[in-house]
C-alpha cells in the first residue's frame, strides 16, 4: 500500500510541469524564418499548441483554432504550433499548415526540449504563456476530442477572455486529449 | 463442452479490444490489451459497458488433432452478457472487472436442454511502461495480470442432464502477459503473450490439474480518423498434459483462433466494439479443443 501510494506520487511529481518559461531560444518555423516563443512586444500572450501532423484529435480541432485565432489575434494574443516529435519534418510541417490553413507558423521543436519544459505529452496540448514566461493555462482547447459538440467547455478561449479582463483563469489547467507525442 | 472455447475467444477478444489512442494516422482502440474487453485508452479515466456474446459449436478437433464435424442433430449454442468496468488508477495502470451471466443450449438427437446463470468473475490490471506511439523504436510495453475467480456453476455442480447450467470452470484462474504494440501511420501492430494458471480442482476423489496455457496473440488494427478502427488478430494456444490425482495423462490441447474485430465511436464518451472469431477448421490446427464461431458486440461509455 505504501509503496503503491509512493509510486502514484513519484509518477504524479514526475509529470507536473514547470509554471514559468525562461528559454529564449529560437525555433524554426514552417514560414522560414525564427521564431521566440514568448510573446513579442506587442504581444500580451502567446499560445503555443503542440502538434503532431498525425493526430486527428488536433485535426478534428482545425476550425476551432482557425476561429480562436480570429477571436483574439486582435486582442494581442499570438498563436504558435509547435511540433516537437522526433521524427518532425519542416517540410511535411508546411505542407500541413498549408492545407490547414493555420495562420501561424510551426515551430520544430528539435529534441523536444520545449515540449519537455512544459509537460507536453498530447499533441493539442496548449499552453498560455504570459510575458514573464509564466504559464497561466495549460491543457486542451476545450473539453471534444474529435466528435465535436456546441456544448464543449471552450477551456483555451475562457482561459484568454478571462486573462485579457484581468482576471485569473476560472479553470487554469484542464486535460489535453489528443494524440501521445513521439519525444523520443 | 464451449467453456474451454471460450476461454480462448475471451483471451483473444480481451486482447482486441484495446489498441491504445494515437491518431488517424495512429492507431486507435481495436487491438490488443489481453485480460479485459474494457481497455482505457490513453486518455481515458473509466469505462463501463456491456458486451453480448453468441457462439456456435460447429465441431472438435481430436486428440490426434482430426477436425470432426458435430454429429447430425447435434447442437450447441452459448449466449453470454458481460458487464465490463475499468478504472484508471495510475497515470499509467488500470484495473478491470468483467462480470459473465451465460446460457447455453444444448441438443442432442434425443434431448435438448436450456440453461444458465452467473459465470466466473474476473479482475484485471494492466500497467503500460511505455505507451505505442511515445516513441519511435521502442514499442509500448504492458504487463498484464487478472485473476478469474470460480463464481459460476462448475460442471460438477450442474442439475441438467446435458450440463447447460454449467457457467464456470470450477477452480481459480491466474493470468499474467506481456503485450507489445507500435505504431506506424495509421496502423497498430500488436504481439501478446499470455500464460494461464489454473489452480487444482477435487471432485469426489479426483483431483485434477490443468496445465499452463499459453496464448500468443498477433494483431493489427487500422484506425481512421473518426477514431474507428478495424483490426484482424491471430492467435494460439497451447496446453499441457493435465494430471490426475498426481498421474499426467496425454491430453494436449491446441486451440487456433481467427478474428476480425472493430470500433465504432458515436461521440467521444460512446462507442461500439463487435467482433467476429473463429477456430478454423483445419486437421492438425487444434488439438482435444471444440470448433466455435462467435461474435461480440459492446457498448461502452467512458469518462476521460
Amino acid at each position: 500500500m505504501r509503496l503503491a501510494l509512493a509510486f502514484a506520487l513519484l509518477t504524479a511529481c514526475a509529470a507536473s510541469p514547470p509554471a514559468r518559461v525562461t528559454t529564449a531560444e529560437r525555433l524554426e518555423g514552417t514560414d522560414g524564418a525564427l521564431h521566440a516563443v514568448l510573446p513579442l512586444d506587442r504581444d500580451a500572450y502567446t499560445v503555443v499548441i503542440f502538434f503532431s501532423a498525425d493526430c486527428h484529435v488536433l485535426a478534428a480541432h482545425d476550425d476551432r483554432i482557425r476561429k480562436l485565432v480570429a477571436d483574439f489575434a486582435a486582442r494581442r494574443v499570438r498563436f504558435l504550433a509547435v511540433d516537437p516529435e522526433v521524427d518532425a519534418n519542416l517540410a511535411r510541417d508546411r505542407a500541413q499548415a498549408e492545407q490547414r490553413r493555420y495562420p501561424f507558423p510551426v515551430l520544430l521543436d528539435r529534441g523536444g526540449a520545449l515540449a519537455r519544459s512544459l509537460g507536453a505529452t498530447y499533441a493539442s496540448y496548449t499552453v498560455v504563456l504570459d510575458r514573464e514566461g509564466n504559464v497561466r493555462y495549460r491543457g486542451g482547447i476545450d473539453s471534444d476530442r474529435v466528435h465535436l459538440r456546441d456544448d464543449a467547455t471552450p477551456y483555451l478561449a475562457d482561459a484568454l477572455t478571462d486573462l485579457l479582463a484581468g482576471n485569473e483563469p476560472r479553470v487554469a489547467e484542464s486535460k489535453a486529449l489528443g494524440c501521445a507525442l513521439r519525444l523520443r | 463442452m464451449l467453456r474451454y472455447g471460450f476461454c480462448a475467444a475471451l483471451l483473444a477478444f480481451m486482447a482486441m479490444a484495446a489498441f491504445p489512442e494515437r491518431a488517424w494516422a495512429q492507431a486507435c482502440c481495436a487491438g490488443a490489451g489481453a485480460v479485459t474487453p474494457g481497455r482505457l485508452a490513453i486518455h481515458e479515466d473509466a469505462l463501463v459497458g456491456l458486451q453480448f456474446k453468441v457462439a456456435h459449436g460447429f465441431g472438435s478437433f481430436s486428440p490426434t488433432g482430426a477436425y470432426v464435424p458435430s454429429p447430425p442433430r447435434t447442437t450447441e449454442w452459448e449466449l453470454e452478457q458481460d458487464l465490463v468496468a475499468a478504472l484508471r488508477v495510475l497515470p499509467r495502470g488500470q484495473l478491470a472487472l468483467l462480470v459473465p451471466v451465460i446460457q447455453t443450449y444444448r441438443r442432442t438427437p434425443n434431448q435438448s436442454e436450456f440453461g444458465g446463470g452467473f459465470g466466473d468473475v474476473n479482475f484485471s490490471a494492466r500497467y503500460d511502461f511505455t505507451w505505442a506511439g511515445e516513441a519511435r523504436y521502442i514499442p509500448g510495453i504492458a504487463l498484464l495480470a487478472g485473476v478469474t475467480f470460480p463464481t459460476g456453476e462448475s460442471i460438477e455442480q450442474a442439475e441438467n442432464t446435458l450440463g447447460t447450467d454449467a457457467t464456470g470452470v470450477g477452480t481459480y484462474q491466474a493470468n499474467l502477459g506481456l503485450a507489445l504494440e507500435h505504431i506506424e501511420g495509421p496502423w497498430l501492430f500488436g504481439v501478446t503473450g499470455l500464460v494461464a494458471r489454473r489452480a487444482s480442482r477435487t471432485v469426489g476423489n479426483v483431483t485434477t490439474l490443468l496445465a499452463p496455457q499459453w496464448t500468443l496473440l498477433a494483431a493489427t488494427a487500422y484506425t481512421f480518423p473518426n477514431d474507428a478502427a478495424l483490426a484482424a488478430l491471430v492467435s494460439y494456444a497451447v496446453e499441457g498434459d493435465p494430471e490426475v490425482n498426481g498421474q499426467k495423462i496425454e491430453s494436449t490441447r491446441r486451440m487456433p483462433l481467427f478474428g476480425v474485430a472493430g470500433v465504432y465511436p458515436f461521440t467521444d464518451q460512446w462507442r461500439l466494439q463487435g467482433g467476429l472469431y473463429f477456430n478454423p477448421p483445419f486437421s492438425q490446427l487444434g488439438r482435444n479443443t471444440p470448433a466455435l464461431v462467435e461474435f461480440v458486440l459492446s457498448v461502452l461509455r467512458s469518462w476521460s
